[in-house]
């Protein structure tokens, strides 16, 4: 393991006193706590680093050793050693954690495992004489998907905690969007409903297209004959070719619709964004002297 | 009213180990629902979660229920700022592209 200074961590020196120590643990916190900085994970590590640095330096002990035996300080007493596993983390002291209750970091709060469900979970109600019914925990997942496997409705198999999950993931979810499934979470607690199954969609484009909702763009090259010619070239969409006409004296820039063949709309069956096309018109290269010849006669021929 | 689904005021403060009267500002400031039944406060089960978040912030970082109040706002405001700064990210690609 490498030596991390927790002196530096809190930004105090050697010479900080318990004071100083409790000061700067306490800024710290307020601009770590992951209950402020929702959905930010380098902050949730601060915030660990910080309480790990704090339970080692706001105990004289603890940071007597530190102080003496930098990272091999935890080995310096098996019997304390064994009494900071107790701790949440990084290993800590639960008495010397300040905070009453651990923190169940990252996420959306509101689909977070409870501390309350879980006490009761690890059989607090039991405990009483007429048991309370209690809702189970809440399972939190990830899904990580690309574009193509979401423009149609896809059945998969999820294994959450052991447990195996045949779910419909509807075509159209948006990268970053939760769906809460009822019922797929933990059992209840003395007869109590079960806890509910939320999933966050990570969706990455492995494909050429921009997404913007139900819509899809893309740049599209054409030939400059093609462009002031006009003529008719063959897209490429999410569900196979098409073919497309093109005007002649198209501009360079010019957008055109492909109606429908967008992204379909969640939970909509049936119902798709459109395609929007934006046209490169690439100039012929490496032209030939007769090319050459024919293009100034172009020329002269527009300004004369 | 049934119980269903709602617990005691009573057994929340016992676990959280927090005073009725903390339950009962954020009450009054409008950040939980407390309802009575058969005279005893209760609160739905839904509500754990955030009240969860509230004595994490009161307890960690000593705020009160004013303070939560505010934080709170401004933590829905930095999230609808979030998800607009998504979609006008996504729309920027579009343009990025061409």
């Amino acid at each position: 393991m490498d030596f991390i200074d927790y002196y530096k961590t809190l930004g105090i020196d050697k010479s900080a006193t318990e004071g100083d120590i409790k000061k700067a643990y306490r800024k710290m916190a307020r601009k770590f706590h992951p209950d402020v900085n929702p959905n930010d994970k380098a902050a949730e590590i601060k915030f660990k680093e910080v309480n790990e640095a704090n339970e080692v330096l706001s105990n004289p002990e603890n940071r007597k050793k530190y102080d003496k035996y930098g990272k091999d300080w935890k080995h310096a007493d098996q019997y304390e050693q064994a009494g900071r596993q107790q701790g949440y983390g990084g290993g800590g002291n639960q008495q010397q954690n300040p905070f009453g209750q651990s923190y169940q970091g990252g996420g959306n709060q509101e689909s977070d495992f409870s501390d309350f469900f879980g006490s009761m979970f690890g059989g607090a109600g039991g405990r009483r004489g007429n048991p309370s019914k209690f809702r189970g925990q809440d399972f939190n997942a990830e899904l990580k998907l690309n574009l193509t496997e979401v423009y149609k409705t896809d059945k998969r198999t999820l294994t959450v905690n052991g447990k195996n999950i045949r779910l419909t993931i509807p075509a159209g979810v948006s990268d970053g969007q939760e769906i809460k499934i009822k019922g797929y979470g933990a059992d209840g607690v003395n007869g109590g409903p079960k806890g509910d199954l939320n999933i966050k969609f990570n969706i990455t484009n492995d494909t050429l297209f921009v997404r913007d909702g139900k819509n899809l763009y893309k740049t599209l090259d054409i030939n400059l004959y093609t462009a002031l010619l006009g003529g008719t070239i063959t897209v490429d969409t999410m569900n196979g070719q098409v073919k497309l006409k093109v005007a002649a004296e198209t501009q360079n820039g010019v957008k055109v619709k492909l109606k429908g063949k967008g992204f379909p709309v969640y939970k909509k069956e049936d119902e798709f964004g459109d395609l929007y096309l934006t046209y490169q018109i690439i100039l012929p290269k490496d032209l030939t002297d007769q090319e050459k010849d024919l293009f100034v006669q172009l020329s002269k021929l527009k300004t004369s | 009213m049934t119980k269903e689904n709602y617990i005691p005021v009573a057994t929340l403060c016992t676990f959280y180990k927090v005073e009725m009267s903390l339950i009962q500002d954020l009450d009054d400031n409008g950040l939980i629902k407390i309802i009575q039944i058969e005279n005893a406060p209760f609160i739905h089960e839904d509500l754990i979660s955030p009240l969860e978040k509230m004595l994490r912030l009161n307890q960690d970082l000593h705020i009160n229920a004013s303070g939560i109040d505010t934080i709170f706002n401004l933590l829905n405001r930095f999230e609808d700022m979030q998800k607009e700064m998504k979609t006008l990210r996504s729309r920027l690609r579009i343009y990025e592209n061409q």
